[in-house]
């Protein structure tokens, strides 16, 4: 099945080709899990921001800031992502004070030249603390 | 695969019985109709010895053993050849993007690069090191030998590379014809036909060594 010197050469040369291209993949699987994580932290702002609108129209229409994310999620009809998309822990909500609340999420990157300045996190968990803005949008 | 026909040993054996040489028995079985392979296999199933009666060698059997050495050996050709091909089509397609596939999908890609390398990394060294044990098994048995096991996922083997061979060589010429030839097409080809062309190749002639020396 396999001469001497011929079959030899020949496993050293695929065995060559076969290391290469698994380095090389591995390689190019760092910027991959990279972008993925990017699009999550991305979809976490983006879900940060929908909530804030969300408790926006809720103390708009109560006077009041809602006592936590599930009141808000109980209007009809009306669907929030309340919780992350990788881990599915629900994003952190703390009422500071009668107009002011804090919302908490876990980033798997810090932020970069894209994310607004208000929205700027660390990698790992990350605070904002925001003013409820009454009847903003009425004007 | 151990025997051609039992009229044709229970001929040998009468013959050899009756004293007549070996050459002669062969001569009358060409003549008679009989091709040359099964006549030179039977007629070694008895001894060349000096012996009133002829002397039947011990016959190859299927043996466990081989069967297990010969299956695993060729599972893990085909999952090394593969998983690598699988590898190498995921790194054209990043070093040459489509740019009709959406980037949503590049994390499928980080779950194909990462299945394609674990299981190259754990077939193809079973592989290498089966390959080399068996090859060194063979050289110390004794010639004549027929292994009908390897005979069998051998030529199985080259039954799969060479479908995959035509396969790859009808898509060439179907987009060749279409007249849509991107780099990153022709690459993809020509890694389908140098993993399953050399595959084809190494086992068609570590056939034909064994039919030589037999």
């Amino acid at each position: 099945m396999m001469a001497r010197g011929n079959g030899r050469l020949l496993a050293v040369i695929v065995s060559l080709c076969v290391i290469t291209a698994i380095a090389r993949g591995l390689f190019v699987l760092g910027p991959i899990e990279e972008q993925r994580d990017l699009r999550l932290d991305r979809q976490r702002i983006a879900d940060l921001q929908r909530i804030v609108a969300a408790v926006d129209a809720y103390a708009d229409a109560n006077k009041s800031l809602p006592e936590s994310l599930d009141a808000l999620g109980k209007t009809p009809g009306f669907v929030l992502d309340i919780a992350d998309p990788e881990s599915g822990k629900p994003y952190g909500y703390t009422k500071r004070s009668s107009d002011t609340y804090e919302l908490c999420a876990e980033f798997a990157m810090p932020s970069g030249a894209e994310t607004d300045f208000q929205w700027a996190h660390r990698s790992g968990r990350s605070c904002f603390l925001l003013r409820a803005s009454k009847g903003a949008r009425s004007q | 695969m151990e025997k051609s026909g039992t009229d044709l040993s229970v001929f040998i054996d009468r013959a050899l019985a009756s004293g007549i040489g070996r050459d002669r028995i062969r001569a009358a079985l060409l003549q008679a109709g009989w091709q040359q392979e099964p006549v030179d296999r039977a007629l070694a199933e008895y001894a060349d010895i000096d012996f009133p009666v002829p002397v039947p060698k011990p016959k190859p059997y299927l043996s466990a053993r081989e069967a297990f050495f010969y299956l695993l050996l060729f599972a893990t050709l085909y999952v090394s050849a593969f998983n690598f091909g699988n590898l190498l089509f995921v790194l054209i397609d990043q070093a040459f993007p489509d740019p009709a596939v959406p980037n949503l999908f590049q994390e499928l890609v980080a779950s194909r690069i990462r299945s394609a390398v674990a299981s190259l990394i754990v077939a193809f060294p079973v592989f290498l090191y089966l390959s080399a044990k068996i090859s060194r098994e063979l050289l110390s048995t004794p010639a004549g030998r027929v292994s009908g096991v390897r005979r069998w996922l051998t030529y199985l083997t080259l039954f799969i590379a060479s479908g995959i061979i035509i396969g790859d060589l009808s898509v060439l010429i179907f987009n060749l014809l279409g007249g849509e030839l991107t780099v990153r097409f022709m690459l993809k080809v020509s890694v389908v036909g140098a993993i399953s062309g050399t595959v084809f190749i190494y086992y068609l002639r570590g056939l034909r060594r064994e039919e030589v020396s037999s």
